[in-house]
């Protein structure tokens, strides 16, 4: 019974810790130009952050060892030197996002000054990740961010059109499309597949593995935790893009302001539906602050072999204290410098897509080498998935920056 | 493993360093035919946003709190899209007149000028 319990909570907290604020940007942005012809590419990235989010808790269960570690391991010191750098700069860039998005969530909320809510915030996020073990920020911020459920009940309540809700999970290129229209559609199609896999989600949850002391009898948990908690929680997602095609784009918007995503729950709801829905964005966003900033200490402990964890508290590990607060101080700096929250979601999207493929090499490699995965190496399901998705990431990488500059960040 | 990683190394940096500079070229890029059209298009989007949010609070739908920060957000937005993004008179223009019809609680008046810059909108793609 306990087991069970144990399992559900895994879910849920995977489920309410999987939608953030580029999630919320993207999936409204899409809806609203392209109606629901981009469901489908939400299906394919979940499937991606699936097989590498059980891959990696995997290795982290039985190789004990973290994504960082085997960076470095298989990639050498100069490649794996140069992945940590470009790494730790999106985790810091996606952070500033978050802990701007909390901010925007914050501010509509209060209606107190966006930088001074900034500057709480990250106070505040600070204090959380100093005096709460790991397990609660985990459980907390993902079970909290199931206010998000309320774009869900929202979605039913507009009473989308089911079957082309359904032919949206058919991968396609809508007809009729100008060639700037088809470049701004690929160019979604590439951050709505970063936006999914974000890297930060692997590190989190394999760090996360180990500081729970993970093992062999932990796999199915594992693999239910990533496959049905990951699924449920893209169908958060998805529902707030079919929420944003039914009904923004009759009235030709494409969101520029986050907080407007909120307003999706105000039409069959009124102020009860905005309320919840803002407590959603608020925890789901808060909880990916935390985990962005927490990875970057992460990254750099893991991989130049320093004490790490929260667990270990900062006596013991004060390298991994002193990072993560660095990491939330230069987060909080780059809002406070004025660049636009949205702005800052396009930067660590698009520069993320670059980062993966090199982050999710090492873990192929490893989940597929039996000296150290033994009789639980990668079955024939998880390398055709694993390496299809891979040249899937590789493709989307390559294309990003062109597709960034040629529809001047999907503006077009 | 080393050696075969070294193009993905270089490819890796490079794209980095790329994108970061991107970062600070692509907002400078302001003559730009593709930037003008993408500017009509957000400030568009803005003020269809602000005429969705004053229908939704003149039903009761929204908190009062949260319709006057959004709508402070758009004036905001549109003020900076006005000052730094776009010379066009054509938006220019409306730009002012949205703010004033924020202003004035009007919905309806936001919605006429959000069709009229997405008429704009679409001669300026056909003349692309």
């Amino acid at each position: 019974m306990n087991n069970i319990g144990e399992i559900t909570l895994g879910i849920m907290t995977a489920m309410g810790g999987f939608v953030d604020v580029s999630e919320l940007v993207f999936a409204s942005q899409a809806g609203s130009r392209f109606l629901y012809a981009l469901i489908w590419v939400f299906a394919l990235g979940t499937l991606g952050i699936m097989v590498y989010g059980e891959m990696s808790g995997r290795i982290a269960a039985i190789a004990k060892q973290p994504v960082f570690n085997l960076m470095r391991q298989r990639l050498g010191l100069r490649t794996g030197m140069i992945v940590l750098f470009a790494a730790t700069i999106v985790n810091v860039i996606t952070c500033s996002a978050e802990i701007g998005g909390v901010s925007i969530v914050l501010r509509l909320a209060i209606g107190w000054p966006y930088r001074l809510l900034a500057v709480l915030v990250t106070l505040a996020l600070a204090l959380i990740v100093w005096l709460m073990p790991f397990k609660w920020i985990e459980r907390c911020f993902g079970l909290l961010g199931l206010f998000m459920i309320t774009f869900m009940v929202t979605a039913f309540a507009l009473h989308p059109p089911m079957k082309e809700v359904a032919v949206g999970f058919i991968p396609q290129i809508p007809s009729n499309l100008s060639t700037s229209e088809l470049l701004t559609y690929c160019y979604f199609v590439v951050a709505i597949i970063s936006a999914v896999i974000f890297p930060y989600e692997t590190y989190f949850y394999s760090s996360g593995a180990i500081e729970e002391g993970w093992s062999a009898k932990d796999l199915a948990v594992n693999r239910l935790t990533t496959i049905v908690g990951f699924a449920l929680g893209s169908l958060l997602a998805i529902a707030l893009l079919v929420n944003a095609a039914v009904l923004f784009a009759p009235l030709h918007i494409d969101p520029q302001m986050p907080g407007t995503v909120a307003l999706q729950a105000a039409v069959p709801f009124g102020k009860t539906g905005v309320w919840l829905a803002l407590a959603g964005m608020l925890f789901a966003i808060a909880g990916a602050a935390i985990e962005t900033c927490l990875c970057c200490a992460y990254g750099v402990c893991q991989f130049f072999g320093w004490e790490w964890g929260r667990y270990r508290g900062p006596k013991h590990a004060p390298r991994f204290a002193l990072l993560w607060l660095a990491t939330f101080l230069i987060a909080c700096l780059i809002v406070l410098s004025g660049i636009r929250p949205l702005d800052l979601v396009e930067y660590a999207v698009v520069s993320s897509i670059i980062v993966i493929p090199f982050s999710y090499l090492p873990l192929l490699l490893i989940a597929n080498d039996r000296k150290y995965m033994g009789p639980h190496v990668n079955g024939k399901l998880a390398n055709v998935l694993g390496w299809g998705f891979y040249v899937i990431a590789a493709i989307a990488a390559a294309t990003a920056v062109p597709l960034y500059v040629l529809t001047s960040g999907g503006q077009l | 493993m080393k050696e075969k990683n070294r193009p993905m190394t270089r490819c890796a940096a490079l794209g980095t360093i790329f994108l970061m500079a991107l970062q600070v070229a692509v907002p400078a890029r302001g003559g730009d035919a593709s930037q003008d059209l993408g500017t009509v298009k957000k400030v568009r989007s803005i003020i269809s946003e602000a005429a969705f949010v004053v229908a939704l609070d003149s039903k009761g739908d929204v908190p009062a709190i949260v319709a006057k920060i959004l709508l402070k957000g758009a004036s905001e937005e549109l003020a900076s899209a006005a000052q730094q993004e776009t010379n066009d008179p054509r938006v220019a223009g409306r730009i002012v007149a949205a703010n004033s019809e924020i202003g004035a609680h009007n919905a309806e008046g936001l919605r006429q000028i959000a069709w009229e810059l997405l008429a704009i909108e679409k001669q300026d793609e056909q003349y692309r």
